[in-house]
């Protein structure tokens, strides 16, 4: 790909997906970016702090069950660096426990989305993170 | 007085003169003591008779004893003591004669020496021993001797028999009057004694040997004496008395002191008198003894006696009944002792089960609570595992039903559905599974909160519109005035009555459905009724419809998408806030689920 026709691309928001389970990483990835999202995906609470510095995306999909560092710490990091901070985290777990959720807030997501969850649901809760923050 | 005018009369015979004479009778008549009497008498014979020395000596008690003297020692004076009883003795002899007799010096002739067997306080002198004058009271005797030694041998002159003799009468004068004197005071001491003796209340006897009353006191008298005047019955008694009192005392000898008991009659009532004899010998007169006795009336004190003897068996007896009383009482102490003894035992034997079974339980309950734990974590993580691959279904074939994949023809599209509908199913039992779980650990939050039941229907009923657009059913709801603010956990009530309009419009194929809010103020209750003309449920059937996975009619259940959980997590959840679900139906006609909820949940 080459950086001019790249240009219009660059305006569509980034979603950097974190999941370490492939599947999910592409159903999310795939569904996005058909629908039009810029995609990044991290398969651990490591890569993910990297991607997430390097790039600084406009929303963050975050697998709360993580190899290395596990998504709670991983958002809690996030919420405390200058740089990132402002980014919205939707949490995204298949634990469908009360206590998952408060924990998962109490770490800094701004929302929890349940798997299993559909495709079209999930572009809903991103485009909704991101109305909020143009707010 | 006849004889002094004798003496005094001018016929005398002697040398002395009248003058002389004259002055002894007035010294001696001035005189009302013995011994100054016999020594004027002494003195004047040595001035007027030619005596040297001499003595007096006078009767006392029978005996011849010195009363004064001139020119004697007082030793011998005193020594000298003669009996009477001796009658053979020369100056007992001479005593008793009326004339003077002449003792010759006993040292001077060897001869004369038989005729002086005795001592005087004159020593180995001659005298001559003058008595007295006699009278007619004074008995075999005078009053008593002149033992006299002369200047001479010659006879004694007429000068001294004259003193001796008015020397005697006034003596015995004397002695008269004292012993007038003696017998007036003697009369007045006995009258005392006597009234001190009547004045005791205790008879006081005075018998001899025999028992021949000598003397008694006024209660002895009334006892022991009466005189023909008594009564029969008196005399009868004394005469009782008087035969007792000889033999209880007289048959042993009553000379020794002693105690004893004497039981006599009262003559004056007839009464029993107990008394106690003391009886002491004493001297009656010379040589003769008798016995002095007291009686003390011991009739009440022996009564007092018997009845402190009564009274201390009596308290001898109750002491006894204590003691046996005491001994039972420390006999039941002691089974009482024992039985709680055995009693403590059981219950310290019946501690230690309890706290082993409460240890057991506790350790049961510690077991439990991980096992339910452990179940709670299971089923998370079951649940986790199964959402997992379910989600990359349901993901996978939205993507694929989206376009994402590329286009797909209508069959592909269709079949596609029925996996993805089957996959909605399968999330949906995982869910309510979850569900339960959840309120059986225990682990569902209940948040209580001020709820308008009115307007919870309100939102259910806008909620299943669109399940209601596709029937013909005729739904109506009924909401009572007076419906309180509950306080409840609204999500959870929201929950059911969602569930059951829910059930009432899928298992309805035509008529109607009604949802009907009251309140009973008497039970502080609310009540949502849901009332359907549906297929209804045997009455088999709704014994099971609370249960797990007991819908009624599996395969109708299917064709609505319902996970047969629903009724499961109604009933349980109600539970939770205090309230209950009821259900009335008949099989082909329809239904009523009725939630009950109380005013006031409890977390």
């Amino acid at each position: 790909m080459s950086q001019e026709e790249e240009t219009a691309a660059d305006l569509a928001p980034l979603v950097l997906i974190v999941d370490d389970v492939d599947h999910g990483r592409e159903i999310c990835s795939e569904y996005l970016a058909f629908r039009g999202f810029r995609v990044a995906t991290a398969a651990d609470g490591q890569e993910a702090l990297d991607k997430a510095f390097e790039l600084l995306p406009d929303v963050i999909l975050m697998d709360l069950s993580l190899p290395k560092i596990d998504g709670w710490e991983a958002t809690r990091r996030l919420k405390q660096d200058a740089r990132t901070k402002a980014i919205p985290v939707v949490a995204l777990t298949a634990h469908a426990l009360a206590s998952a959720h408060d924990k998962a807030m109490e770490a800094g997501c701004d929302s929890v989305v349940t798997k299993p969850c559909l495709p079209r649901d999930l572009e809903a809760e991103v485009r909704r993170q991101l109305a909020g923050r143009a707010r | 007085m006849a004889r002094l005018a004798q003496l005094e009369s001018p016929d005398f015979r002697g040398g002395v003169g009248a003058k002389a004479r004259l002055a002894l009778v007035e010294a001696l008549l001035a005189e009302q003591e013995a011994r100054p009497c016999a020594l004027f008498v002494l003195r004047w014979l040595v001035r007027h008779a030619g005596i040297e020395r001499g003595f007096c000596a006078v009767i006392d008690a029978e005996r011849l004893v010195g009363l004064t003297g001139i020119d004697i020692p007082m030793a011998a004076l005193d020594a000298f003591s003669l009996g009477l009883d001796d009658r053979t003795h020369p100056l007992v002899i001479a005593l008793a004669g009326s004339e003077p007799v002449a003792f010759p010096n006993s040292g001077h002739s060897s001869g004369q020496e038989l005729l002086r067997p005795f001592e005087t306080p004159l020593g180995t002198d001659s005298f001559h021993a003058v008595p007295l004058s006699r009278t007619a009271e004074h008995g075999d005797f005078g009053p008593g001797l002149l033992l006299l030694s002369a200047q001479g041998d010659g006879p004694l002159s007429e000068d001294v028999r004259w003193a001796a003799e008015i020397l005697g009468v006034r003596l015995v004068s004397l002695w008269y009057r004292r012993a007038q004197l003696d017998e007036r005071r003697h009369k007045r001491e006995r009258s005392w004694l006597f009234g001190v003796i009547n004045a005791v209340t205790d008879p006081i006897l005075l018998t001899d040997l025999d028992g021949r009353i000598l003397m008694a006191n006024a209660v002895a008298e009334m006892l022991l004496t009466a005189d023909d005047q008594k009564s029969e019955g008196r005399r009868r008694a004394v005469a009782l008395n008087n035969l007792l009192f000889s033999a209880a005392l007289f048959n042993k000898d009553g000379l020794e002191p002693s105690r004893r008991e004497l039981l006599l009659v009262d003559p004056t009532d007839g009464q029993d008198l107990l008394f106690e004899v003391i009886s002491t010998p004493v001297r009656i007169r010379l040589g003769e003894a008798g016995v002095a006795l007291i009686l003390r009336n011991v009739t009440d004190l022996r009564r007092a006696s018997e009845e402190i003897e009564e009274n201390y068996r009596k308290l001898r007896a109750a002491e006894v009944e204590a003691r046996a009383d005491a001994m039972e009482k420390v006999q039941l102490y002691e089974q009482v002792t024992r039985h709680s003894e055995e009693l403590r035992e059981k219950v310290r034997l019946a501690t230690a089960e309890l706290a082993g079974q409460n240890e057991l339980l506790r350790r049961q309950a510690f077991e439990l609570e991980q096992a339910s734990a452990a179940k709670s974590q299971f089923l998370a993580n079951v649940s986790h595992e199964l959402r997992t691959p379910l989600n990359a279904i349901i993901g996978y074939t939205h993507l694929m039903l989206e376009g994402v994949a590329g286009e797909m023809n209508a069959s592909q599209h269709e079949k596609l559905n029925r996996v993805d509908s089957n996959a909605r199913h399968l999330l949906a039992i995982i869910n309510d599974l979850l569900d339960i779980a959840r309120i059986e650990s225990g682990k569902l939050p209940v948040q209580l909160e001020r709820v308008a039941l009115p307007d919870l229907v309100d939102e259910v009923m806008t909620e299943v519109e669109p399940l209601i657009d596709g029937t013909s059913l005729t739904v109506s709801r009924v909401i009572a005035p007076a419906v309180p603010e509950l306080r409840t956990d609204r999500q959870k009530v929201k929950q059911i009555i969602l569930n059951l309009l829910s059930n009432a419009l899928k298992f309805t194929p035509q008529g109607s459905v009604s949802i009907v809010l009251d309140y009973d103020p008497g039970e502080e209750e609310a009540s949502v009724a849901v009332t359907d003309t549906g297929i209804g449920i045997s009455e088999e059937n709704q014994k099971t419809i609370f249960e797990a996975f007991g819908q009624a009619d599996s395969s109708y259940a299917k064709r609505h998408g319902g996970t047969g959980l629903g009724l499961s997590i109604c009933c349980r959840l109600a539970a939770i806030l205090g309230g209950r679900i009821t259900v009335v139906s008949k099989l082909g006609e329809g239904s009523t689920f009725t939630l009950a909820l109380p005013r006031r949940a409890r977390k």
